[in-house]
């Protein structure tokens, strides 16, 4: 341990400072919907909540816990976050590992290569897309949010240049003791690979768990929403333009705002869980994949 | 093992005890079919020899045919006993009385209704019966991918249909395109969304301020609601009235009861001296308007923040009791001011209609209520299907229709919202209104409809003092938004933007950026700007367009004489 200088010293205490209220502000929103989640209807609706419930109630999350559409788009989102992380997984690592060999071993690398990249460049558009899906008969189904982003390209890049990073010693010893490519991927390349399989898995929940326009295209019905889908349907403001005036009798606008941002909390549970045990992988995971000698 | 087969007993027996119901509900109309069957079995024989086929217009198609369908659903629909909106009380009537099977491609939430719904119809995959907003109407329309729907109307829709469909023709004569009937409108109240100006009556008596007669009046109360401190915690925190930054389009929180007040009617069309069609927004009455609007600005009447708040962020001003005045529609009571009444218990509020600046009368200016309309495809193979379906709506407003079941449970849950295919009769809850307020003076409810019903029960709820229910009295009861509402129709003293047709071809084109432009340049002038701007953009809109779409409006004007 050196010692300190003074203007360090005043450096770093400012430095903590600043972070340490960049941070708060940035988790300020949420301890506000956590706070309106557990108060009374009326105090939200009022603008009376901060920071704090006014007048505590669990009553929020026992209607969001007995609501159909939230638990049905639950348990949506949990089927599609345990295929898509299988599927994405699986076809990341099977694309990975080629293009991380050398030109000599895979001949046609650059165009597979470019094959991948260019998906990421341009996309066939909306429409052509959601034609797609309908003509291969995928429309309502759980397939349909899992299989068009099967390949996650921007994850395959990761993965293939932490690939690259590992010591080739290691994988021609165990050539020479006989192991083949599969053999050699699924022993070596991947438990070496932990921390980019993490921030990869990070990623992957993360995206499945939060997307929610392609539920709404491509389900037909809103039963089969996951959740994101639905919470979409609660945050926007609906037009009344839209509404008779008999529809417009029964819409309470405020009252409900302590059950959505109950919803809401709800939602972002499971990744707030998730994260903090990935996250040390997180750091390791991106720098080590991007810098390669 | 057991276990299985109570199971599956109990689902036999709820099965059976739901056919039975359904059979008993529809029990009604089944009977007219028998009757109205026979003689069409002998005409459809002797058919080809009349050359006007008699068509039976509830005939049930046997075999059943299958109907697709797409709509959108909401988050204020209830179901009972396991129903979803694709089957429901609805879905099996249409399939035991009409035969058609019902199946929806796809249902989806309003919210996101708009978006389902251009992905879908850009994919060009139409079912037989869609739900339509005006723009992808003409859209479809122009295209041509629609059922012309002129002949069958008049061919199957049934006396009581025409006369409900027809009752306001200038909101039917939307869904006709070039003189066709593209689609069938879902007709409404047009009353309804009238503006009214509602007051916290508790503030104007601890001020000793008089009920607002005229635009002065409506000037010195919110004055007095932002410097007097009407709330009495000695803080100035209060404002005069209550605007969101959509103003100009809203119904609750808009400005155009104020506008009205000034004889302006923006973003409407008006007549003009000469009887041509001109756009509210650029005429010469704004101006008055917009000078007082900007003043009241300068003084704090107006909440300082207004350009960026929603109806959500306005409504909470009014809960936090900060705010005792807006114009609204007449579900306000409900939807907006009960939250208030709920958490303060000295709140009142009071409708009023609306006040003008000079001795000439505030007419209230509305719209064409038809929020969606229902059309049919081009290839649908059974295109009166949906003439059908409307007929069998319409029954239950025939006047000796019994009660059976297709508008509310007996749990008063509104099923009518599950049905495909609805539209109301003009004027249906100022008749709600009517009714339950003789029902309240006579104490005699047994004349009511179940929904009637249901008002009553609460108005009764709420003079037993109930102020959960404050909100249904304020809007059925009395004094109530409704008796406002009345008054403009006994007085006669309402209209309706003067141009209610489809988007002309310019309007699709450029009044979206045009009515930005415009709520831009109108909410800064409000912030302060020189109220000359407003010449300026008058020029403006002229020249990127408006006069077009002026001339545009006028041709069809003249068309739709």
């Amino acid at each position: 341990m050196h010692k300190l200088t003074l203007s360090r010293k005043s450096f770093l205490i400012f430095n903590y400072i600043l972070l340490g209220l960049t941070a708060f502000v940035c988790i300020l929103p949420l301890i506000n919907v956590l706070a309106i989640s557990f108060s009374s209807s009326t105090a939200a609706a009022a603008g009376f909540v901060k920071l704090l419930p006014v007048d505590f109630t669990l009553s929020s999350y026992k209607y969001a816990l007995q609501k159909h559409e939230f638990v049905d788009g639950f348990f949506v989102s949990l089927k599609r976050v345990g295929l898509g992380y299988a599927i994405n997984m699986l076809l990341s690592i099977l694309v990975a590992y080629p293009l991380s060999k050398e030109k000599k071993a895979l001949s046609l690398r650059n165009f597979y290569a470019w094959f991948f990249i260019i998906t990421m460049l341009f996309s066939g558009g909306l429409i052509p897309t959601y034609m797609t899906i309908k003509s291969v008969h995928m429309l309502d189904t759980i397939w349909a949010l899992v299989l068009p982003g099967a390949v996650p390209v921007f994850n395959v890049i990761l993965l293939m240049n932490f690939f690259r990073g590992l010591p080739k010693e290691i994988e021609e010893a165990a050539y020479i003791d006989g192991a083949g490519y599969w053999r050699v991927l699924w022993k070596i390349y991947v438990p070496l690979s932990m921390p980019a399989i993490a921030t990869i898995t990070l990623f992957t929940i993360v995206t499945h768990w939060n997307s929610w326009f392609d539920g709404l295209i491509y389900m037909n019905q809103p039963i089969h929403y996951p959740l994101q889908s639905y919470l979409q349907t609660i945050i926007i403001t609906t037009d009344p333009s839209l509404m008779s005036s008999n529809e417009l009798l029964n819409t309470g606008d405020v009252s409900d705002r302590t059950y959505k941002a109950a919803q809401v909390f709800l939602a972002a549970f499971p990744v707030l869980l998730v994260y903090p045990f990935l996250q040390k992988y997180f750091m390791k995971g991106l720098v080590m994949g991007s810098v390669k000698g | 093992m057991n276990n299985k087969n109570k199971v599956k007993s109990t689902a036999i027996g709820v099965m059976a005890a739901m056919m039975m119901l359904s059979a008993c509900s529809s029990g009604g109309s089944n009977n007219e079919n028998n009757a109205t069957d026979k003689p069409d079995n002998n005409t459809a024989t002797a058919a080809t020899n009349s050359t006007e086929p008699a068509v039976d217009p509830m005939a049930k198609y046997d075999p059943p045919i299958d109907i697709t369908a797409w709509r959108y659903t909401e988050s204020t629909y209830q179901y009972e006993n396991g129903d979803t909106i694709e089957n429901n009380i609805y879905t099996k009537a249409y399939e035991s009385d009409l035969g058609i099977k019902l199946k929806y491609q796809w249902t989806v939430p309003i919210e996101q209704f708009d978006q389902k719904l251009n992905v879908s119809i850009a994919s060009g995959d139409l079912p037989d019966i869609m739900w339509l907003k005006n723009k992808q109407l003409t859209d479809l329309a122009e295209n041509d991918m629609l059922y012309d729907l002129t002949d069958l109307f008049e061919k199957y829709a049934s006396p009581i249909t025409k006369k409900i469909m027809l009752q306001d023709e200038a909101s039917f004569n939307t869904a006709k395109i070039g003189g066709k009937l593209m689609a069938i409108p879902s007709t409404a109240s047009a009353v309804d969304g009238l503006p009214i100006l509602y007051l916290r009556t508790d503030w104007l008596n601890k001020l000793n301020l008089p009920e607002p007669k005229t635009m002065d009046d409506v000037i010195k109360i919110a004055e007095a609601f932002t410097k007097n401190d009407p709330d009495g915690n000695g803080k100035p925190d209060t404002f005069g009235l209550g605007l969101t930054k959509t103003f100009m389009t809203d119904g609750q929180f808009g400005g155009s009861g104020f506008f009205s007040g000034y004889h302006a009617a923006p973003e409407k069309w008006v007549k003009d001296a000469s009887g041509q069609l001109a756009y509210g927004s650029i005429q010469p009455e704004m101006k008055a308007a917009l000078q007082q609007l900007q003043d009241m600005y300068k003084q704090g009447l107006l909440d300082k923040e207004f350009g960026v708040k929603d109806r959500a962020k306005v409504t909470e001003s009014i809960v936090s009791g900060k705010l005792g005045m807006f114009y609204g529609t007449m579900s306000a009571p409900l939807s907006v001011i009960q939250e208030n009444v709920n958490s303060d218990p000295n709140a009142e509020w009071k409708s009023f209609p609306l006040v003008s600046f000079d001795d000439q009368k505030a007419t209230p200016i509305g719209k064409m209520p038809i929020q969606r309309y229902f059309a049919v495809s081009k290839d649908s193979k059974h295109p009166e299907a949906i003439i059908k379906l409307l007929n069998f709506s319409m029954e239950g407003f025939e006047e000796d229709a019994v009660d059976n079941g297709f508008g509310y449970s007996k749990n008063n849950i509104p099923v009518y919202l599950y049905s495909l295919i609805s539209a109301e009769p003009a004027k249906k809850n100022l008749n709600a209104h009517l009714n339950a307020i003789a029902a309240l003076e006579s104490k005699d409810p047994s004349k009511l409809s179940t929904e009637e019903k249901g008002y009553y029960d609460k108005i009764v709820d709420f003079r037993g003092g109930n102020r959960e229910n404050w909100g249904t009295e304020r809007v059925f009861g009395s004094p109530s938004s409704f008796d406002v509402i009345n008054q403009y129709v006994n007085d006669n003293n309402y209209t309706f933007d003067a141009f209610y047709g489809a988007l002309t071809p310019t309007m699709v084109e450029k009044l979206s950026s045009l009515q930005k432009m415009e709520e831009e340049v109108i909410t800064k002038i409000i912030m302060g700007q020189s109220i000359d701007t407003f010449d300026k953009f008058v020029e403006d809109w002229k020249k990127l367009g408006g006069d077009q779409i002026t001339k545009e409006a006028n041709e069809w004007a003249a068309k739709n004489k």
